[in-house]
């Protein structure tokens, strides 16, 4: 206690000599950088990682008790703090691991390697005193971290596991249509997500449709969502970062799982390449929908659709260090059909369309310290979005030969990407970051290669291609400070400038990010943030969601970039004593540079006219207030969220000029998610979600139209857009796990029961006109009462 | 084992049920207009109002009887339509439009708010050159015929179509062929018939002759109409060939008409929209597209008043005109005698 008064002493002394306002606010920044009125301290850093597997583990909080100050480890496990010559004792914890108390004595600076036991089972309530990192303390808002073995238990669709799905249930997020994986931010669009995974984006997250993401929670470590109040390490997206990291793959012994459930099927193996030093990680997964319905198919008819995905990730620790990884994931989903004519005379035709769409990504990953206090971090990488529909018809005429009429369209988006990110810890008080980024997209909106061989009429033989490439070139630099002002006040500040450079223009940005925890008193604090954010790609889809056919579009002459301010305050209360958190935010958004498609106006159109025609650009707002209460680590655990927001868009052309509202904006949402560890072997899940309807945008009129003497019925007056509303959405999931220690390792049986009392909620709505031209209208419910089962096994 | 997989997927099936939507509060009813007009045609114009959507339509309750309905020309010549029957508004003095004039359409009505469209029947020069039998028609042959056209295209863009429609016996869906009354009594309807040319820039509709990404298409096997725009022969007179292929009845000589029309932007910006609106599922595995909302031109109001202009030139088998009465073209199918 002593030395931290000494410290502030030390501050205030300076000031003294320091101008008012933000010469002030320098001084008293440059005294924290340069530690130059600190007591006698050693620096101690290095990597907190997981005792079995040798995963290093981020978020852990290392917490100095006597000068109660602490930090958190980083994504990759990295911590460097000071602690006092005289000695100190740390603690260390995270929400998955036993915490440890280390008691320090230095003479030098040292690099620690920390292992932490994981915690196995949850079985007695647990009373967690330390003054470990809380919800309250915690400078940065409208952030959530959820572990990946509570992610497991919460139950969930076809007994599938599912990140996004999971993150759904979190205040300020929507899913969008009942069911799907997709995920809307504070009335943000799906392309204003940066989603990564270990570093390189994920343009499309989800499968089938968007019924499954695209992340397999077996090989994940860690998800960071982040949905305000952005960091300036992050850039080149509006509403939000989804931060996924895949395990590093155990280091220490072989181990393994394989799951078998309902609709699909995975495994994952994991173990060292050499003990200590290097480790590899592989994981793959399948649905098996289509084995199930090729028994159910027509003659002659062939609907048919699988997903697959890969995971794989191999690092190699040259010294304490140096740490290398590589990682990469392959994901393609397909939906087939095919149709064989015969019994024709003399002639037969085969009809063959597949529509196939998949991420790839590789990445490269150098982390280096410097020294004691710079962590260096080194990323290159690739990836790949593409998504392709193939039409082929072949009619078979016997003597004269065959003819085949040959469409592919597809649209695809290719990224090299190379970020050096350094972070700094100056001093208990300042923890800096700073780096610099570029990235490459070639982007091929809409191609499309038209084929006809023919053998009868080779005249007619012919192969063309269409399509156009952009390039986009995009650099971005940042800085920002995470800085302790006060023991009551602690900031985030931090400037991004960005630009982007393509089709003969040059964009560029001062994108200012500040948040700021303001401690009421122990346990509670206010919190603040602003954010500018720019985003210099555009997606487009002629659904209003990402569906059958999306094309990802830069910024050029004629579409400007997107831009959103966002202001967002809370209130933070934690209750440590229960392990309870209590969080409140308020946040107001305005976004700039939407797009819609033109009224008739449509994708094909674009290389005649330009895909600047094509668009009309609009503006967003958004506001709302976001209630969550979080219970961990004990056996009941959950939470319950309650959102209430209003998101709308005006564009000039749309809509006579007025706001309309958004196609997710939904009023109430409130999500209750709860754990129940009833014994060491079984534990219960349970979630419930109640949803207002989204709007809708149907007919609010209809007439006769009438061409001479014909009459053509039920012209459709459309109206104000997004003007009605669909019914409510409610759902209640249960899931039950039985886990048992086996010789060989671990087995768990999950049975779950996904809409458990069978609610009919809308996935797609649509009017029936009878023979009394009486309007009803009808709703199809896809997912009633959908029991799963799947069993797992870990060894 | 197939039975309980069955019984899965049935729980994965989707369930149909009804739903209540919560509408906006009120819906005010418009004007539909519903005028295509031709310089060959007396001014006419059909009126009806729209109606809420989940209201039960009751067709006569929609007709607008009581409107005041006027066309105004370019030089302010107005001349005001009357009431005939069921919202049909008549020229009294039996005038027609005038090609390539702009005409204004202003109709008052009582309780709702005014309307007004704006549109012209673009001239169009065209002659049938030629025509010249190349197959008569037989039991499973198509009779083949060469028609050659000389197309003069005016100043500014212009949108073309060219239909081709055979007469048809009214009775020949009957088995007993050998039983079917004489011509006179028989009563004939217009059936689309075929064509194909050669000639470059012909499309199946009006939405993809805009689209310039489509490739013309080929009229090879025979296609009922094509259209096409000027972009190709910009105040030319080109020459159109066609080949003609009419459809054999036993009891009807060959009987056709080729109509050429040259169409106002605003109805062909309307059948574009209308064809979009309706046509927007082609593409694979789409579920509920955004909703693609038929365009009209009349301010205020609903519906279309929009001008084009035919020239048809008929034909039978050795290329002399036919008329209606010739063929009893609308009369019923009267065997009886």
């Amino acid at each position: 206690m002593k030395s931290t008064q000494n410290h502030f002493r030390g501050i205030s002394r300076l000031r003294r000599h320091c101008a008012a306002g933000l010469l002030g606010y320098a001084c008293l920044l440059l005294a924290g950088l340069f530690n130059c009125v600190e007591a006698q301290s050693y620096r101690i850093s290095g990597y907190v990682e997981d005792s079995e597997s040798g995963e290093r583990i981020a978020g852990v909080h290392l917490y100095l008790e006597e000068q109660r100050a602490g930090v958190i480890t980083n994504q990759y496990g990295f911590y460097s703090l000071n602690v006092p010559a005289s000695g100190s004792w740390i603690s260390v914890s995270h929400v998955s691991y036993e915490s440890a108390v280390i008691d320090l004595s230095l003479s030098a600076d040292t690099v620690l390697v920390i292992s932490l036991d994981p915690r196995i089972v949850l079985m007695d309530e647990i009373a967690v005193t330390s003054e470990g990192e809380t919800l309250a303390s915690r400078v940065q808002m409208s952030q959530h971290t959820l572990p990946i073995q509570q992610i497991e238990e919460i139950p969930v669709l076809f007994g599938e596991s599912d990140v996004l799905r999971t993150l759904q249930l979190l205040p300020g997020l929507q899913g969008g249509r009942e069911g799907f994986s997709q995920i809307y931010v504070r009335g943000g669009g799906a392309d204003q997500n940066l989603i990564l995974l270990d570093g390189q984006t994920v343009y499309n997250p989800t499968h089938v449709l968007g019924i499954f993401s695209v992340f397999n929670s077996s090989a994940l470590k860690s998800v960071e969502l982040i949905k305000g109040g952005f960091p300036a390490r992050y850039g080149g997206r509006l509403s939000s970062v989804v931060n996924f990291t895949m395990k590093d793959g155990s280091r220490k012994r072989f181990a393994g799982e394989g799951v078998l459930g309902t609709l699909t099927s995975k495994v994952l193996i994991e173990g060292p390449l050499a003990r200590d030093k290097a480790s590899f990680l592989f994981s793959g997964r399948r649905t098996f929908l289509d084995l199930f319905t090729r028994w159910f198919q027509s003659k002659g008819k062939t609907y048919g659709g699988y997903f697959h995905d890969l995971n794989f990730k191999a690092n190699y620790i040259i010294s304490s260090r140096d740490h290398v990884h590589v990682s990469g994931y392959l994901g393609e989903d397909a939906l087939t059909y095919r149709e064989r004519a015969e019994g024709i005379p003399y002639i037969s035709s085969d009809l063959d369309q597949i529509h196939k769409w998949g991420n790839r990504l590789v990445s490269i990953r150098w982390n280096r310290l410097i020294g004691d206090k710079i962590f260096a971090n080194l990323i290159a990488g690739v990836t790949n979005y593409r998504m392709t529909q193939e039409h082929k018809q072949r009619e078979n005429l016997p003597d004269v030969g065959s003819e085949i009429y040959a469409r592919r369209w597809r649209s695809s988006i290719f990224d090299i990407s190379t970020r050096l990110e350094l972070e700094y810890a100056a001093s208990q008080r300042h923890y800096l970051r700073g780096g610099v980024e570029y990235v490459n997209h070639r982007l091929s909106p809409e191609s499309t290669l038209d084929q006809i061989i023919s053998d009868q009429q080779p005249q007619l033989n012919m192969q063309t291609e269409s399509g156009e490439q952009f390039s986009l070139n995009e650099f971005a630099v940042y800085l920002e400070d995470e800085f302790q002002i006060s023991p009551k006040v602690r900031t985030n500040t931090g400037l991004r400038i960005s630009s982007a450079h393509g089709d003969g223009k040059l964009w560029g940005a001062l994108e200012p990010r500040i948040g700021a925890n303001i401690a009421l008193k122990k346990n509670s604090s206010i919190k603040l943030s602003y954010a500018l954010m720019k985003q210099y790609l555009h997606l487009l889809t002629q659904l209003g969601s990402t569906l059958s056919q999306d094309r990802w579009i830069p910024a050029m002459d004629g579409i400007p970039p997107q831009r959103s301010t966002q202001v967002a305050i809370g209130l933070a209360q934690s209750f440590p004593r229960y392990s309870i958190d209590v969080s409140l935010e308020v946040y107001r958004k305005r976004t700039h540079g939407l797009t819609e498609f033109k009224e008739h106006f449509h994708a094909y159109q674009a290389p005649a006219l330009g895909w600047p025609a094509l668009l009309e650009f609009g503006e967003g707002a958004s506001y709302g207030l976001e209630v969550l209460v979080e219970r961990r680590q004990q056996r009941l655990s959950g939470w319950v969220s309650y959102t209430l927001a209003k998101a709308s868009k005006t564009f000039s052309n749309l809509n006579g000029g007025l706001s309309f509202p958004d196609n997710y904006d939904r009023r109430h949402d409130i999500s209750i998610v709860l754990n129940y560890q009833a014994s060491p072997r079984i534990s219960l899940g349970a979630s419930w979600v109640y949803g207002s309807g989204y709007p809708v945008w149907v007919p609010a009129g209809r007439y006769y139209g009438r061409i001479n003497t014909s009459e053509l019925p039920n012209f459709l007056d459309y109206g104000p857009i997004n003007s009605a509303r669909a019914p409510s959405v409610h759902r209640l999931d249960v899931s039950v796990q039985f886990k048992k220690q086996m010789s060989w390792g671990k087995r768990t049986f999950v049975f779950g029961v996904y809409n458990a009392y069978s609610r009919q909620n809308p996935t797609i709505i649509y009017p029936e006109i009878d023979y009394e031209d009486t309007i009803q209208w009808n709703q199809v419910s896809l997912f009633q009462l959908i029991p799963a089962l799947s069993y797992q096994i870990e060894f | 084992m197939r039975l309980a997989i069955l019984v899965i997927l049935s729980f994965l099936s989707g369930c149909i049920s009804p739903v209540e939507l919560d509408f906006p509060d009120s819906y005010s009813p418009k004007i539909v207009v519903n005028s295509v007009f031709t310089p060959d045609s007396i001014w006419t114009v059909y009126l009806q109002q729209s109606i809420p959507y989940n209201d039960a339509l009751n067709w006569e309750e929609q007709y607008i009887l009581n409107a005041d309905v006027s066309i105004t020309d370019e030089q302010g010549m107005t001349e005001r339509l009357l009431h005939v029957e069921d919202g049909i508004y008549k020229s009294f003095q039996g005038l027609r439009p005038v090609p390539d004039t702009e005409y204004t359409l202003m109709v008052d009505a009582p309780s709702f708010t005014p309307v007004q469209a704006k549109s012209s029947a673009p001239g169009l020069t065209v002659y049938l050159d030629s025509i010249e039998e190349l197959q008569e028609p037989g039991r499973g042959a198509f009779g083949l015929y060469e028609a050659i056209l000389s197309l003069e295209d005016q100043t500014g863009s212009h949108r073309y179509s060219i239909e081709v429609l055979q007469v048809y016996p009214k009775c020949a869906e009957r088995r007993r062929f050998d039983n079917l009354p004489p011509l006179e009594n028989l009563g004939t309807g217009l059936l689309p018939g075929r064509l194909e040319s050669s000639f470059p820039g012909f499309y199946p509709t009006p939405a993809e002759a805009e689209d310039a990404s489509e490739f013309p298409s080929s009229t090879d096997g025979g296609i009922s109409a094509v259209y096409f725009s000027d972009q190709l022969f910009e105040q030319e007179v080109v020459k159109i060939n066609l080949t003609v292929q009419v459809r054999y009845y036993v009891q009807v000589a060959p009987y056709f008409m080729i109509i050429v029309s040259n169409w106002s932007q605003e109805l062909w910006d309307y059948d574009i929209s209308d064809w979009r609106s309706t046509g927007f599922d082609y593409e694979y595995f789409l579920a509920s597209p955004r909703p693609v909302p038929v365009i009209t031109n009349v301010e205020n109001g609903l519906g279309f008043f929009a001008g084009i202009t035919h020239k048809t030139f008929r034909s039978d088998g050795q290329g002399r005109e036919w008329t209606d009465e010739q063929v009893n073209l609308g009369g019923s199918c009267d065997d009886s005698n």
